[in-house]
């Protein structure tokens, strides 16, 4: 009883007819129509060896944009590195502020602890025993120098007033306790 | 494919097409014509045309409604003007517009279910495939608009009486 009724709804719910567009059924075939024709013209131009039908053709557009994305991957890769020479100009650098130097190790080979005592030696031997023009010839009091600039423990050097009347004894004494604190053997600052 | 089977399978099935577009879009029957046209272009005539069609009908759709929320206004607008679904006139005992209406008040997965099973006659597992869905949870949904249906037309439920 409960089914039948249930089955009765249905049949009256189905009882309604779809409004439709009356025309549709004519817009339709005269739409296939058209479309048809245009594929049949479509079809008759096309010659036989279509070159986008051959696998060539597909080869070769597959490698155009295999070429054109490792172009885009490569400009992406180095636009970093352009962009960065480009900036270098625009900036402004200080004029009283001297120019960044690159860093760069400093070995014992670059600086012999020899040589340089020996000049130092004779510079001051030369200028009368006066001990900052001889330690101004040391590589590493560079002033202009950032990157591997030696500090001196404090009390390694003598006072500057008393500098002037150093002897060469206490000079090379001073100079080898600073030797010391130099890079040992290839060692880098 | 001919002019003349073309023509019979727009007899048998423009219509629940037009009237299963319409739960999405005001433009049905243009959804309609452009599924045959596909069906016209397609290489190989599907083996089982009246789903395919569905689906076609479905996904032109869906695609036509590009955002949620232009599909819940949408769906409001139809609500709110309630276009006769259903021809007028028809030797039916029940009345179109309060059809129609009703149907609107559907849950639209269950509308969905309600108007591919009674006027499109697709089965449960056709429209378990087109709705991504399980056949058991079809037809629960449909038992359950057939129920609700009932209810709003103002017809006793089977299953109290």
């Amino acid at each position: 009883m409960n089914s039948n009724s249930s089955n009765e709804f249905e049949e009256q719910l189905r009882s309604l007819q779809p409004r439709t567009n009356q025309r549709l059924r004519d817009q339709i075939l005269y739409a296939a129509g058209e479309r048809a024709a245009e594929i049949r013209i479509r079809d008759s131009t096309k010659p036989k060896g279509d070159r986008r039908s051959t696998g060539l053709w597909k080869l070769a557009t597959a490698a155009s944009w295999v070429v054109t994305a490792g172009l885009f991957l490569y400009s992406v890769r180095v636009s970093p590195d352009v962009e960065q020479i480009v900036d270098v100009p625009a900036r402004e650098t200080p004029t009283d502020q001297q120019p960044e130097l690159p860093e760069r190790s400093i070995s014992t080979e670059e600086t012999p602890r020899q040589p340089a005592e020996q000049k130092m030696q004779a510079m001051t031997q030369s200028n009368g025993g006066h001990y900052l023009n001889a330690i101004s010839y040391v590589p590493f009091l560079d002033s202009n120098r950032r990157h591997g600039e030696i500090r001196l423990p404090e009390n390694s050097l003598p006072e500057r007033t008393n500098s002037s009347t150093a002897t060469y004894a206490e000079l090379s004494k001073h100079l080898r306790h600073f030797n010391s604190h130099l890079p040992q053997n290839g060692e880098t600052l | 494919m001919d002019s003349q089977t073309l023509g019979e399978l727009i007899d048998e099935y423009a219509q629940p097409l037009e009237l299963y577009a319409r739960q999405w879009s005001d433009d049905a029957a243009d959804l309609v014509q452009t599924a045959f046209l596909k069906l016209l272009e397609e290489p190989t005539f599907p083996s089982n045309v009246k789903p395919w069609l569905y689906r076609v009908v479905r996904n032109l759709a869906f695609s036509s409604l590009r955002s949620t929320v232009r599909r819940r206004n949408r769906e409001m607008r139809h609500f709110e003007q309630s276009e006769n679904w259903f021809e007028h006139g028809v030797d039916s005992e029940l009345d179109g517009e309060k059809a129609t209406t009703v149907l609107l008040e559907l849950d639209s997965r269950t509308r969905e279910v309600i108007v591919a099973h009674l006027w499109g006659t697709l089965t449960f597992e056709e429209i378990a495939e087109l709705t991504h869905s399980s056949s058991s949870t079809v037809h629960r949904r449909y038992q359950n608009g057939i129920q609700q249906l009932r209810k709003k037309l103002g017809l006793s439920c089977p299953t109290t009486e």
